[in-house]
């Protein structure tokens, strides 16, 4: 049992701890990416694409997938960057299109190439790894050392964002940029393309974690299977405080969220399951109100930046 | 005479018709283009989606009912956008107005005379009111802790989906037989009519076109309205002028949540009759494409509204004749989008970034 939810935990903090990841880094550049539901979907759907297409060589499809969700994500934060960072539009409308935009692709390319049934169900993917030696420690060694590579990825890259962040001069400047942009300015750096960089990570972070649920978490693509997911990530980076390792813990928190909610539902507990997955929510809600502890966000987020200011 | 013409021509702004015909025509040749990369032949779908929305009196009829949300919604997104409040909950808002309609009509409908003329009007007001009270947690949030509306009415959005779950699957309002998660169906003496049975058009459409003259009233008529654009305009100047920002904040935000409210009340009591998952699909958010589309002009937004729900009835019958997926309307809603911020809104959008004064 206890083992059972720590495993489940993990893997539904996985592509919530991938997104986040990537929006903190945007935020503290300034930016708020509230696209990320859409830019994880698209992910989702072209990563189960790359992997139906190069399903000959099993071993090399997921991988190949992984990457086209990756750069479709990618793709998708350099038109974002186009127009809220070259036009200067509004982060949040332009997010809103964004969500629209890859709700309705991805499944009209889907019925294009799929049909409306679906005939890409089980496509090759991730399979679980089991870490020898740490995977045969009692109790918890099954459920912390024996899932997918990704689920090691994701939580290998959080000291290195928080390295980054924190302790590079990149780090520093994108830091600033968030802050105080026209600081940025002052020492001959661009704001615009340091923004630009932050947004195109965090498309490609959001893409990867799409791609998780494709093809890791499920061998298949389903119309809409983010479900909120990308919002969840927001709310993560707020919960967060917008610090990486804070982040982590917040996706842990809401993957312990979603793993007792499908068993309390089987329980039968006099709670709704809702509540759980109402949670993260109001758990944001909160933050933001300061009654769980104040947090600052960066000064400049969601502001867009002139080159002549 | 000749001066007449000419300042009634200045007066209407060329711009109030050359930018929505530009943003629309690139918006129809990008997803001509999008179409003929999935091998769909566009013009052939375009043919299908006009006659699919106005090729008949029915089809028009069903257009003007499919119009009636993305009007409700758009009215409320317009009249936040306005005071500058970017509030992006009025999907959330629009499902507590149908949340509150099902309990009334489905709970409270058997202590009332069985009679529309009192029934009706009581469940719409009270839904509204639910509306307008769940678009004040975001501005009491704004307000007294500073909290941004854009994240706070965006998680709203998803706490309304997950309490209208919590409602109809598994909770009180659930169907008696229990066997799917909707809810039975409202009392017959809480069905909003409709006008030409047996067309779905019903008195709902006359309700929101009516509040979107009285608001164009409103805004551009009264000092409340004045308040209003004030604030949205240049927040800074309107407060020096003696507006008080928090009182303009918190009543446009009951405003606009008491809108999307009705709306979702409306579509209920009007059409579905019952409440289930999935009840909107996602009309707050297209709303933001109908307001801005309508340069926030509430009148304008009638005709915004009228040619998002063709989209809408449209894009059945492109399914139906060349098979492409019906959500092709969410591509056109953010192509659409896009192009309002590539052309001529930017600089209604460079005046308001200018206008995030660093004391904000």
């Amino acid at each position: 049992m206890f083992e059972d939810i720590l495993s489940a935990t993990i893997r539904g903090a996985t592509p919530l701890l991938l997104a986040a990841l990537g929006e903190v880094i945007s935020q503290r550049a300034g930016v708020l990416n509230i696209g990320i539901e859409g830019m994880m979907l698209i992910g989702a759907f072209f990563g189960m694409v790359g992997s139906f297409y190069t399903a000959e060589f099993v071993m090399f499809a997921p991988w190949f997938g992984l990457i086209v969700a990756g750069l479709s994500g990618l793709v998708a934060a350099a038109l974002f960057a186009l127009f809220a960072i070259r036009l200067r539009g509004d982060q949040v409308i332009i997010g809103t299109a964004m969500t629209l935009l890859a709700l309705g692709l991805t499944e009209v390319i889907y019925q294009r190439l799929f049909g409306v049934t679906g005939i890409a169900q089980g496509v090759p993917a991730f399979q679980q790894l089991e870490i020898p030696l740490l995977s045969e420690i009692p109790i918890f060694g099954r459920a912390l050392f024996s899932h997918n590579i990704l689920v090691f990825i994701a939580f290998l890259l959080v000291p290195c964002v928080y390295f980054f962040l924190y302790h590079t001069q990149q780090g520093l400047r994108i830091r600033a940029c968030g802050e105080h942009p026209k600081a940025i300015a002052t020492v001959g750096a661009s704001v615009l393309r340091l923004r630009t960089m932050c947004l195109l990570f965090a498309g490609g972070m959001a893409g990867i974690a799409g791609g998780y649920l494709s093809l890791a978490d499920v061998p298949y693509f389903t119309p809409g299977m983010t479900v909120g997911r990308g919002f969840i990530a927001l709310a993560i980076v707020i919960f967060g405080k917008w610090h990486p390792v804070k982040a982590c813990g917040a996706a842990l928190l809401f993957g312990l969220g979603s793993a007792l909610d499908a068993r309390f539902q089987a329980l039968g507990w006099g709670i709704p399951y809702q509540v759980w997955l109402m949670l993260p929510y109001v758990l944001c809600l909160a933050v933001l109100a300061g009654f769980v502890g104040r947090a600052e966000a960066p000064f400049a987020l969601g502001r867009p930046y002139g080159e002549s200011e | 005479m000749i001066p007449k013409i000419v300042n009634l021509y200045k007066r209407i702004d060329i711009h109030w018709v050359v930018t929505p015909v530009l943003i629309l025509a690139s918006a129809f040749v990008t997803n001509a283009i999008i179409m003929l990369l999935c091998h769909y032949n566009p013009l052939e779908a375009y043919e299908a989606a006009v006659s699919g929305a106005f090729g008949n009196s029915r089809k028009f009829g069903e257009t003007l009912v499919k119009s009636t949300p993305f009007l409700m919604a758009g009215l409320s997104v317009a009249m936040a956008f306005r005071c500058g409040i970017w509030n992006i909950g009025a999907e959330g808002q629009f499902l507590i107005g149908a949340l509150v309609a099902t309990w009334f009509g489905t709970k409270l409908a058997p202590f009332f005379p069985e009679t529309p003329w009192i029934a009706v009007p009581v469940c719409l007001g009270i839904a509204t009111l639910a509306g307008g009270i769940w678009g004040l947690i975001p501005a009491v949030l704004k307000v007294a802790r500073g909290v941004n509306e854009v994240i706070s009415t965006i998680m709203l959005n998803y706490v309304a989906i997950h309490l209208v779950g919590m409602m109809i699957d598994g909770g009180p309002l659930q169907e008696a037989s229990q066997r799917g998660p909707q809810s039975d169906r409202i009392a017959e003496w809480v069905f909003l009519p409709r006008l030409f049975p047996p067309h779905r058009i019903h008195l709902g459409i006359v309700i929101a076109v009516l509040l979107a003259i009285i608001l164009t009233f409103i805004l551009f008529r009264t000092a409340f309205g004045y308040q209003l654009r004030a604030v949205g305009e240049g927040p800074a100047a309107a407060e020096a002028a003696g507006i008080s920002i928090m009182h303009n904040t918190l009543r446009v935000f009951f405003i606009s949540g008491a809108l999307a409210g009705l709306g979702g009340a409306i579509e209920l009591t009007a059409l579905t009759r019952r409440l289930y998952l999935n009840f909107s699909p996602g009309y707050g958010y297209t709303a933001i494409a109908v307001a801005l589309l309508a340069k926030l002009n509430p009148l304008v937004t009638v005709a915004a509204a009228l040619l998002f729900g063709a989209l809408t009835t449209g894009s059945y019958s492109m399914q139906r004749t060349v098979g492409i997926s019906d959500k092709v309307t969410f591509v056109m809603q953010a192509t659409i989008l896009l192009f309002v911020i590539g052309y001529g809104s930017i600089q209604f959008f460079r005046k308001r970034a200018s206008s995030h004064s660093p004391t904000e």
